[in-house]
């Protein structure tokens, strides 16, 4: 075969345009821009949050479609080509160093977004992501924007409940720091408020709560466990003192219950996440563990009732008094 | 000017001069990146964050080192090959000063935050626009050179320059279509699910003619040139260049697995994925077959370990490549940092080896000189071989573990790890990577010592030679 100038540049244009067109140009006529059932449009707040988010570079950390073989957060949907309709430019995204993000939006209150911009380690004491407080304040309200509609009318649905309880939540903690408690504990079911924790709170159990309350907990509730870590100041109502449950012991006793089941499913409308997607229940009791022998100076591990101890637990004697009564008001 | 032959030289200097400097830029800012991720306090608001930053890494390491190493080295093959000398030397200056400007341009606007964020397809249409003035000029006195060539018959190099020329005009001007609304701020032709075939229709073929053509053209070259043996098979290279060129643009979608694509436009991605592995190893046999007889130059010919090491990357990526875009395996192996580790091999590994040992192989002869020292050439080339396998090898054996915790369940169905407790496993790898870029990078320091030695003697020789 001879090779020329033309034969290679008219060669190369035929072979390059014919498979364009089959590859590129027929799913452009073909793919039907149609919206897609949770597809709705964008407000110009949350279109000026999708600016941000392609100007900064998200999408090199961050995909936006969940793919049938996608087990994480968010994975109760399969992306469809419709959620895409008329977005400009359609990222996917190519990494997850970040979590996926395309149905983010109601995952955590708007508060808890805001605080995780300014400073992702507030929210996420592990995370490698950049901090945004280089962002204005409206800036930072338009990403968070953004990030809550991801998910359309889903995402709305599940913002409509962070909205609902957000404003009971902030009407409990303005009745006051115990009207509060009353009505955190009043938000748990009945069956778990009388529940004490069924694991030993072991040495070995409590260093893994340890491990647990520094890599989730603590930028929210501090070291001291009295919520005020760096990201109180962004968050109402504010995280949790955990050192005011001394006084608001069920019967004076129970409170084992009470954090599995906050820690479990978080408590909506508030900063607190749920993390039944992140920890299995033995983490949750270490953590449950953890928290009471730590911040309230009790715990209510293996105490009645109980049934009969699991065969790998060792012979563990809880020494742990509850507070003398008539302490609290 | 070489006087002798009349080749317009003085201008290969300065795009081989230029494209180090970007080349260092791209390692020293890819560097910087890979310690952000290991420790985020080291983002430094807005210009030298992350999302900033590596945009600027990939298009410093693609355009800047890649396009302006293949603009050096296509003039300097074309004015040999076909024995003319370059059509138009002062248009070649003109697009130097242009390439300049638009990588320079692209490093300020993309720290501006002037991002469309499809990659590899991120500058903003002002930059965009002079980017195909630039490609014009180039492919212009390119096809003119070759077209008054004063030799008839046109070696493989020639092929792919030819095709590079074409192929980066078409898809450059499909994936950049977009309508202007202000000077800094554009919206793409295309929106939604078709947006995004298209981008990687890009994306993909970015590589396809950027990091595969150009580096085969200057192989197929300089193999031969630095053996003194002929290429092994004439036809053979027929028969690669045409199937590459065929296969290579139906593949882009196989970065869209499971993506909300059409399934067929999936399938015949991943079908011709798994097909371009024959043209690939056609050229890695090519390079093989050409060294028979003559393997011994692989202790002798620094020059030859580059190539040889360079093609069998490239060999070795045209493995990895196709098997990560079979479903399967992408499902398991997509979105992990097994990705990065895979880009790696092909850039550190295949094309920026081969680079080197064109740079190696022109430099002295443009400059009438000496390399300066051959033991620093192979410091340098040991110290990228080991940064390069210790970030990609690193990656890998990240990615499968980030992959495998990823898909970790419970006996119950259930996900046995949170999101979180997978990616705090990585920060290990991830300091490793740092590491194995800073050794990349002490290896390109030396080389570039090592060129800048050899051009500053060239220069004391030349003006004892006239005192």
């Amino acid at each position: 075969m001879k090779m020329t100038p033309a034969f290679l540049i008219v060669g190369a244009l035929l072979v390059f345009w014919a498979s364009t067109f089959i590859i590129v140009g027929l799913p452009s006529l073909t793919m039907k821009d149609t919206p897609s059932d949770i597809w709705r449009p964008l407000s110009p707040l949350e279109r000026e949050g999708h600016r941000l988010y392609v100007k900064n570079g998200c999408s090199y950390c961050h995909s936006l479609f969940i793919r049938v073989n996608d087990w994480d957060i968010g994975a109760e949907r399969i992306a469809k080509a419709g959620d895409y309709a008329g977005i400009e430019p359609a990222i996917l995204g190519s990494e997850r160093t970040g979590p996926d993000l395309s149905q983010e939006g109601g995952e955590h209150s708007d508060d808890w977004n805001i605080a995780h911009f300014n400073n992702p380690r507030y929210t996420t004491p592990v995370s490698l992501m950049p901090a945004w407080d280089f962002l204005t304040k409206h800036e930072i309200t338009a990403l968070a924007a953004y990030v809550q509609a991801l998910g359309g009318k889903d995402a709305d649905v599940r913002q409509k409940r962070q909205r609902e309880w957000k404003r009971q939540a902030q009407a409990a903690y303005a009745g006051g720091v115990d009207r509060n408690i009353e009505w955190l504990h009043a938000q748990v079911p009945e069956v778990w408020r009388r529940m004490p924790n069924p694991y030993p709170a072991t040495e070995a159990a409590l260093q893994r709560g340890k491990r647990i309350y520094q890599q989730l907990c603590i930028n929210c509730h501090s070291p001291i466990g009295d919520g005020n870590g760096p990201a109180q100041p962004f968050l109402g109502p504010p995280p949790l003192n955990f050192t005011i449950l001394r006084r608001h012991l069920v019967e004076n006793r129970y409170i084992g219950g009470i954090f599995y089941y906050q820690i479990m499913n978080g408590i909506t409308g508030t900063a607190m996440p749920y993390f039944k997607k992140h920890l299995e229940s033995e983490k949750i009791w270490d953590l449950s563990n953890y928290l009471a022998v730590s911040f309230v100076g009790y715990t209510d591990a293996n105490t009645d009732p109980r049934g009969i101890d699991a065969s790998y637990e060792p012979e563990w004697q809880n020494r742990y008094q509850p507070p003398a009564v008539n302490q609290s008001p | 000017m070489n006087q002798q032959e009349g080749y317009a030289d003085d201008i290969v200097k300065g795009f081989v001069i230029w494209s180090m400097v970007w080349g260092l830029v791209a390692v020293l800012v890819g560097v910087f990146i890979s310690f952000q991720i290991a420790f985020p306090q080291l983002n430094f608001p807005p210009y030298l964050t992350y999302g900033r930053l590596r945009p600027i890494h990939t298009n410093a390491g693609i355009f800047g080192w890649g396009i302006g190493s293949f603009m050096a080295f296509f003039i300097y093959i074309t004015q040999r090959l076909t024995r003319t000398s370059l059509w138009s030397p002062g248009l070649a200056k003109a697009q130097l000063w242009l390439f300049n400007i638009v990588i320079a341009l692209a490093a300020v606007t993309l720290a501006m935050g002037m991002n469309r964020s499809k990659e590899y397809a991120e500058l903003e249409w002002p930059v965009a626009s002079l980017v195909v003035v630039l490609w014009v000029i180039f492919a212009v006195n390119i096809v003119m050179t070759i077209v008054k060539r004063r030799e008839e018959q046109m070696y493989i190099s020639l092929w792919y320059i030819l095709a590079t020329l074409v192929g980066v005009a078409v898809l450059y001007l499909v994936n950049n279509a977009a309508i202007p609304v202000s000077l800094t701020k554009s919206y793409s032709a295309y929106a939604g699910a078709n947006d995004a075939n298209v981008q990687w229709w890009y994306g993909h073929n970015a590589v396809a003619m950027v990091l595969t053509t150009p580096p085969l053209a200057i192989f197929y070259y300089f193999l031969p040139k630095a053996t003194g043996v002929p290429i092994y098979s004439h036809r053979m290279g027929v028969i690669a260049f045409w199937s590459l060129i065929f296969m290579y643009l139906w593949t882009g979608a196989h970065h869209l697995l499971w993506a909300p694509v059409p399934d067929w436009v999936q399938t015949l991605a991943m079908g011709f994925s798994v097909m371009l592995i024959a043209p690939s190893w056609a050229a890695v046999f090519n390079g093989y077959f050409s060294m028979n007889g003559q393997w011994h130059q692989m202790r002798e010919n620094y020059l030859v370990k580059f190539l040889i090491f360079g093609i069998t990357f490239y060999g070795l990526q045209t493995l990895q490549g196709p098997s990560q875009s079979i479903r399967t395996f992408s499902a398991f192996i997509h979105f992990t940092d097994w990705v990065p580790g895979h880009v790696h091999m092909g850039t550190l590994g295949w094309v920026s080896l081969v680079l080197f040992a064109a740079i190696y192989y022109t430099i002295p002869r443009l400059y009438h000189s000496e390399i300066y020292s051959i033991g620093l050439a192979n410091v340098h080339f040991w110290l990228v071989l080991t940064g390069q396998l210790i970030f990609s090898i690193t990656m890998w054996i990240a990615g499968v573990q980030q992959a495998a915790m990823l898909n970790a369940t419970n006996p119950d169905g259930s996900l046995h790890y949170s999101f979180i407790e997978t990616m705090v496993e990585l920060y290990p790898y991830w300091h490793m990577r740092a590491v194995g870029g800073v050794i990349y990078l002490a290896g390109l320091l030396v080389f570039l010592y090592n060129i800048y030695q050899t051009i500053a003697g060239a220069k004391t020789q030349a003006v004892a030679q006239r005192a």
